[in-house]
């Protein structure tokens, strides 16, 4: 027993040592060979206070992934409390170059962003490659790169933490105890130096993700977006205004033991219809209301609490549109097979056309689908909402808010944002003294009078 | 600190006042005619102060998913020969128990005779039966509509508490319009049939139900609300909406109006654009099946004549007026409107309907750890629910069974064990007939905001 405890303990020694050797070296060695593709990404955001927008300089982290792309986190650079998305980014290297870049994408399942480079990176600069076959386990030392304070030459710094869990639902994800300050959508290393994926927030990995978990929520704990997720984005990567996820068209619930026990199910868990969408392909497929969603494709729905329910979203969101999924659901004790035709998910608010007035000082964007759920309006309702007035500017003083749906402007129906532009810019081109719009808050309708002053216009 | 300014600033108000007063520039004219105001403000106080009520209700809160009893402390004057007293619906319109305190300092009971949320008046009576001492006088209303700006007040009340206070100061406005926008602690949004007398006569929490009278003596308004943290901005529901609305709560216990289901909106700017040469009443909104709707009213509608009442409001401050005027005519009256659109005038029939209660009985529904209160049209308007059907959920007591099942305030309870509800009596009758101890759990379906929802509420076994 003594010797074989005694055998063990040596061996162990003798393994330590090794990795202790290799892990020294890999700090040193990843933070020379992999920090500069390590960047800084300055951009210009919105932000409202106190009623007030104002627009803000923003940096955060970025890597350059190839020569002409870098990517960041999606939470980072996603559409402002304003609804605006950030612009004007510039990116800064090693060394001191700068390059101006574009958003092309948010990734919605991933979260993660990408810029297109105006011109392709300094050239001894490498972008980062992610190792896939690097299969990180709960105890492994992993590594970050995260980004210094502005003034700080280089910019670059590195930690040393640990792979703490590794969880499989509702996604799998590993979890690191590395610090997330500075170095969010920084790359994570294992010890042997590979980029095993980027650092992430816990609730930045699907709605309610991780909720309830104390260190999450106080920014303790972080996961790592794996490589082959990284990996693909980065050969296809995502664009604006192109959805990939699709759509069922409804809201839903967790379908919980205790109830399907009250319902008398065999199946323990499952989703229940709160609500379906008119026009979407879960109406056109006779979905109803109270419907028990318990199978898809035949496999069972593995969600017994709400903030599992994003397994649901995802497996059906990441399906494509067109595909057909066969749903097994059980309506009033009856049980039967319901194939749907997944349609392609309905426009965003961030994707919303828009048109802004410089003269009015006021910014409208079409209704989108979230409007018509938001503000309870009927499928056939028409209008264009108000998404900022300029407090102290002709709108403004008339009275109009954001949120204002305008219905008509004058004696003029208003369907888009193209309708807004050529009546206001009517209005400037003749000068109007006055301008009635017609605009529906809170549910109810009003007449809201607009008076220019072109005489006091700077 | 705050309090020694107010006071040096009021005697150089009085100071002032004095000199305005005065015709001979001398400091004797000055002091002869704060002497007489002062004999004035005795006499004015003289015919008001024995009135004066301080009461202490009971009142119940059920936001918190239980029904909680508190005790709060308002003011209110005796207004008519058999102890009827008139104070606010925010301070005693949902009391339990009413205990009032005279100017004699000695204490009786009162009951509550009935209330009006929307003009924030309740009337209640003192219970001389066990009382053996002198009764209060009453207090005449005065003619509010005769009050001018600069007008001499007195506040009567007991602001924080403090008994048989009395305050001073001017009309700082008549016709205060208060947008819609003031919500009593009961929940009822108030004051879209009236404007308010604005005064600087010092207003604060107790003040509330309180007299506000002129130098004669006679009760003008009857102090509701004021600005916290501004200065003296306080306001008071003028004594010529009072009478009437005690009048009918005297009657009725309530107060009846009449709904056609129409917002407005001032006319001012928009006079050209709708081509109001003869002024009218702009229509903003109509409600969807609304008397208004079925009569083919649009928003955009002007309206000019009102059976025989020729109809105006170009200012919010007349807004009111037009509210009251329709809220006025009985209910089920036949009303003939004559209005134009497009500069065509046009006439059409309606029939008022019910304005109804502005908000539904509360009820402690104890063992499932909520509170749920009946819906009116008014709340199915304001939540904007397609029916008045079912009951909302007022409160959820924090770590209760329902919490933790998800239930929310403001949730609209639809079904439970799949037994429709259509009503408070309906959920009340269902709830009583269950059997206390069972420890069966219970499904609830519920809609929030356009989805469904279905809670499932389970009872503490050994489990927990």
């Amino acid at each position: 027993m003594n010797m074989t405890f005694g055998r063990i303990t040596a061996g162990c020694f003798v393994v330590l040592a090794l990795m202790g050797a290799v892990v020294q070296a890999g700090t040193r060695d990843i933070y020379e060979r992999s920090g500069s593709s390590v960047v800084s990404v300055s951009y210009f955001v919105e932000t409202s206070f106190m009623r007030e927008v104002r627009e803000v300089e923003g940096r955060d982290l970025g890597i350059l992934v190839t020569q002409d792309r870098i990517m960041m986190n999606g939470a980072v650079v996603g559409v402002s409390s304003t609804g605006s998305r950030p612009h004007g980014f510039r990116v800064h290297f090693d060394g001191g170059a700068i390059i101006g870049a574009k958003m092309i994408g948010i990734d919605e399942f991933a979260n993660i962003a990408f810029l297109e480079l105006e011109t392709p990176a300094p050239a001894n600069i490498k972008p980062l490659s992610f190792d896939e076959r690097a299969r990180p386990r709960v105890g492994d030392e992993v590594h970050v790169l995260g980004l210094l304070p502005p003034n700080l030459d280089p910019m670059v710094h590195i930690g040393t933490g640990k792979v703490i869990a590794a969880v499989e639902k509702p996604k799998p994800f590993l979890i690191t105890d590395l610090f997330l300050d500075d170095a969010l959508g920084g790359p994570v290393f294992n010890s042997s130096g590979k980029a095993i994926g980027v650092l992430a927030e816990m609730g930045g990995a699907g709605p309610s993700f991780a909720s309830g978990f104390g260190g999450a929520e106080a920014g303790i704990y972080a996961l790592i977006v794996s490589s082959q997720t990284l990996n693909a984005l980065i050969a296809d990567p995502p664009r604006h205004g192109e959805s990939r996820r699709a759509w069922l068209g409804i809201t839903l619930q967790a379908l919980t033991a205790d109830m399907a026990q009250y319902w008398g199910l065999e199946e323990r868990s499952g989703i229940i219809v709160n609500s379906v969408v008119p026009m979407s392909p879960a109406e056109r497929a006779g979905l109803q209301e109270g419907d028990l969603v318990l199978s898809m494709n035949g496999a069972p729905v593995p969600v017994n609490q709400d903030e599992h329910v994003p397994i649901f979203v995802d497996q059906v969101g990441s399906s494509g549109a067109g595909t057909v999924i066969e749903f097994g659901i059980s309506r009033d004790g009856q049980r039967m097979q319901v194939p749907i035709t997944l349609a392609a998910a309905p426009k965003s608010r961030a994707d919303a056309e828009k048109y802004r007035s410089p003269e009015f000082e006021m910014t409208v964007r079409e209704l989108v689908f979230s409007d018509y759920r938001a503000f309870d309006l009927d499928p056939e309702f028409q209008g264009v909402l108000i998404s900022k007035v300029g407090e102290g500017g002709w709108s403004g003083v008339g009275g109009l808010r954001p949120g204002d749906i305008i219905r008509r402007v004058g004696e003029e129906s208003v369907e888009t944002p193209g309708d807004i532009e050529e009546l206001l810019g009517k209005a400037v081109s003749e000068q109007s003294k006055k301008l009635v719009f017609f605009v529906q808050r809170f549910g109810r309708t009003q007449f809201i009078t607009v008076q220019p002053n072109w005489n006091g216009q700077s | 600190m705050a309090m020694r300014w107010c006071r040096s600033q009021r005697v150089a108000f009085l100071a002032l006042l004095g000199v305005v007063l005065g015709l001979v520039p001398a400091s004797q004219a000055g002091d002869a005619a704060n002497l007489e105001l002062q004999k004035m403000i005795f006499a004015a106080r003289d015919r008001v102060l024995p009135a004066l009520v301080n009461i202490s209700p009971v009142v119940r809160d059920f936001s918190s998913g239980k029904k909680e009893k508190s005790s709060v402390t308002g003011s209110g004057v005796a207004f008519r020969e058999g102890g009827y007293v008139v104070t606010n619906y925010h301070v005693a319109g949902e009391a339990e128990e009413i205990v009032c305190t005279l100017w004699n300092k000695e204490r009786v009971r009162a009951e509550l005779v009935g209330g009006d949320p929307m003009t924030d008046i309740a009337v209640l009576r003192l219970d001389f039966s066990d009382y053996k001492g002198e009764k209060p006088p009453i207090s005449e209303f005065g003619d509010s509509d005769k009050l001018q700006t600069g007008q001499i007040v007195m506040a009567l009340g007991s602001p924080f508490a403090l008994s048989r206070s009395l305050s001073f100061g001017v009309v700082s406005t008549t016709g205060r319009y208060l947008a819609e926008t003031f919500r009593l602690p009961t929940g009822e949004r108030s004051g879209i049939f009236n404007t308010w007398i604005q005064t600087d006569a010092a207003i604060n929490p107790g003040n509330s139900g309180g007299p506000l009278v002129d130098l004669s003596g006679q009760i003008v308004g009857i102090n509701s609300r004021a600005f916290m943290l501004a200065n003296n901005l306080g306001f008071s529901i003028p004594s010529n909406v009072v009478k009437k609305v005690v009048d009918e709560i005297i009657r009725n216990g309530r107060v009846e109006r009449s709904w056609i289901g129409v917002a407005v909106q001032p006319l001012q700017e928009l006079e050209d654009f709708f081509d109001a040469e003869q002024g009218g009443v702009l229509v903003s909104n109509v409600e969807n099946e609304s008397p208004a709707a079925m009569a083919g009213i649009q928003a955009g509608d002007l309206l000019l004549q009102v059976d025989d009442a020729t109809v105006s409001a170009r200012f919010y401050e007349e807004i009111p007026l037009f509210y009251d005027h329709i809220a006025g005519v009985p209910v089920g009256t036949e009303l003939t409107v004559v209005f134009q659109r497009s500069g065509e005038v046009r006439t059409t029939q309606l029939t008022t309907v019910q304005f109804g209660r502005p908000m539904g009985n509360h009820y402690e529904v104890d063992r499932w750890g909520f509170t749920v209160r009946g819906i009116t049209k008014q709340m199915a308007l304001e939540h904007r629910l397609d029916s008045m059907q079912g009951v909302l959920i007022a409160g959820v007591q924090g770590g209760g069974s329902a919490e933790v099942a998800g239930l929310s305030a403001n949730d609209v309870l639809h079904t439970v064990d799949g037994r429709e509800i259509q009503n408070l009596e309906d959920f009340k009758t269902l709830y009583e007939g269950l059997d206390d101890d069972s420890k069966e759990p219970i499904m609830l379906k519920i809609k929030r905001r356009d989805s469904s929802r279905w809670v499932l509420l389970k009872f503490g076994g050994q489990k927990g």
